[in-house]
């Protein structure tokens, strides 16, 4: 049945793509065109309740066109999955030529930093996200830091502008609204007022990772996303970008430092636990292979030089005196 | 709820191979036929018990795309085992596990547990990897090898309990430094830390109080 409707679905859109000048080969021949036709099909859940299954359909094959279009004209932006839930909320409300449009517009502004060959520009900027926070409320930071929390639960707020987590689909159309005319970074900074906002959730989950994670990355639809954007507006002319840009810099680049400490301390901390195991193994061998038992009891270094001294004196005695005796030597 | 130990997962693959499939009939007892995309990562956790002793799984489920793998290898630091998934329908999925392979080897300690799965074991007419095929892989690179369904959840609680038993048995062997949290292995918080011939140093790992 899922590969029938992925075939269908290549079919449509291929019959579309010739109405819209776009070579099918050139679409077919991309990099990424397998990869967001097999997202696109996994979009349900952004599409908004009770939309006629022909019509999600038919903005299947729209929004897999239209990303791949944009791609075509963008060479060197790479496809992120979830930039995909920003391409059909731009499609349900702008349709197909005006998304395309302003698609192409962002992703040359506001997505480009998202659209490397990996993510890793994006986690630096996300530490803007902790060095908001350390300036409004000391206490969360120091509890966020103290959980070993990270920023990876943040990410999919920043790459989607909240479309893969929110599911009011009126709440992401007026974020979008709002990102659109607004500063690149402003989905990082609506993420930490959304931080900010929830402290005394934070607070209250036990300071522990995975837990502080979980909770976090469940959005609540009801947050009162007005007042959070007056916020994010205030929090940004305070804490203007371009004065951000070097503090953020600067903890991303002390971040990887103690990575790569926390690496050679763990590799160091292995290297002596397998030196001991081997030490313990070799220690084993030994014993075993000791002719006398009685020798690896002594426990004193006298007491073991004495027998030692007396073993070498008895063998040098039968080698010199007894052996020149004995025809069978 | 008390446990002697707590271990952390790492499920890794391609996109689309069933990996927070997996980690939900395992954790949930339920499949989800379309599982939203994981962007980043989430989490999950199970109790399960070995030798008498309840330990809790800390399972972290990770994006599959290209562009996550900068990110999500920062996982593989603090894991005690992996699950590392292909779609036995989706060759390409099965072409890439050297690839993940040596990226998990390189950024994991040496000793983590890595069980080879192949996923959608239920889809038998649209096979495209065959079972001798995962098994030689498995052969070849030293892991543990099984085939599973997240859809009809067959090996899918083998997959995880023998991962754990696999490093329950590396602790037994003393292979495992379990006062280092960074080995993806902790002690409970009733359990103080006894193995007197660990080498010194570093954080204990009993804390106490909640621990997820």
């Amino acid at each position: 049945m899922f590969v029938y409707s992925v075939f269908l679905l290549r079919i449509k859109l291929l019959h579309q793509l010739k109405e819209t000048g776009v070579s099918s080969e050139e679409i077919q021949h991309h990099q990424y065109y397998n990869q967001v036709v097999l997202d696109v099909k996994r979009i349900l859940k952004c599409f908004p309740p009770g939309i006629n299954e022909n019509i999600q359909a038919d903005l299947q094959v729209k929004v897999t066109e239209l990303i791949i279009r944009v791609l075509i004209a963008n060479e060197g932006l790479h496809y992120y999955q979830g930039f995909h839930d920003i391409a059909i909320t731009l499609l349900l409300v702008l349709g197909e030529e005006k998304s395309y449009s302003v698609l192409c517009r962002l992703s040359q502004s506001h997505f480009q930093l998202f659209m490397g060959p990996d993510m890793e520009p994006t986690m630096e900027i996300l530490n803007l996200v902790y060095a908001l926070v350390k300036n409004e409320n000391r206490d969360l930071y120091n509890y966020l830091i103290r959980s070993e929390l990270g920023t990876i639960f943040c990410l999919p707020w920043a790459i989607t502008w909240f479309g893969h987590v929110l599911n009011d689909y009126e709440t992401v159309v007026r974020l979008f609204d709002v990102f659109m005319f607004s500063h690149p970074w402003i989905s990082m900074y609506l993420s930490n007022v959304v931080v900010l906002h929830r402290a005394s959730d934070i607070f209250l989950t036990p300071c522990k990772m995975p837990l502080l994670h979980q909770m976090l990355s469940n959005v609540p639809d009801n947050l009162p996303f007005d007042s959070l954007i007056t916020e994010t507006e205030k929090l940004m002319r305070t804490y203007p970008p371009d004065v951000m840009e070097t503090v953020v810099r600067e903890m991303h680049a002390e971040n990887i430092r103690k990575i790569k400490e926390e690496d050679e301390e763990r590799k160091r901390r292995m290297e002596q636990r397998k030196a001991a195991l081997q030490g313990k193994h070799t220690k084993a061998a030994i014993e075993r292979w000791t002719p006398w038992s009685g020798f690896r009891n002594l426990r004193s270094q006298t007491a073991k030089v004495v027998a030692l001294s007396v073993s070498v004196a008895t063998f040098s005695f039968i080698y010199n005196y007894v052996r020149p005796n004995i025809e069978i030597f | 709820m008390s446990y002697a130990y707590l271990f952390k997962y790492i499920i890794i693959g391609d996109t689309g191979v069933g990996k927070s499939c997996l980690l939900l009939q395992f954790t949930d007892k339920r499949f989800q036929p379309v599982h939203d995309l994981t962007i980043g990562v989430e989490f999950g956790a199970r109790m399960i018990t070995i030798d008498g002793k309840q330990i809790k799984l800390q399972i972290w489920d990770t994006a599959g795309q290209e562009a996550f793998r900068s990110i999500t290898r920062s996982y593989y630091r603090g894991a005690a085992g992996a699950l590392l998934v292909y779609d036995i329908t989706r060759r390409d999925t099965f072409n890439h596990l050297t690839t993940w392979l040596e990226d998990a080897r390189q950024h994991s300690n040496s000793n983590m547990v890595i069980m080879l799965i192949g996923n959608k074991s239920d889809l038998e007419s649209r096979r495209e990897v065959k079972k001798e095929e995962g098994e030689a892989f498995a052969r070849e690179h030293g892991l543990v090898f099984m085939e599973t369904s997240a859809k009809t959840a067959a090996n899918v609680e083998e997959a995880f309990i023998n991962t754990a038993r696999e490093i329950y048995e590396k602790i037994q062997e003393g292979v495992f430094d379990i006062n280092n949290e960074a080995n993806g292995i902790k002690l409970g918080p009733q359990h103080l830390p006894s193995n007197a011939n660990t080498p010194s140093g570093g954080a204990s790992a009993s804390q106490g109080g909640a621990c997820c």
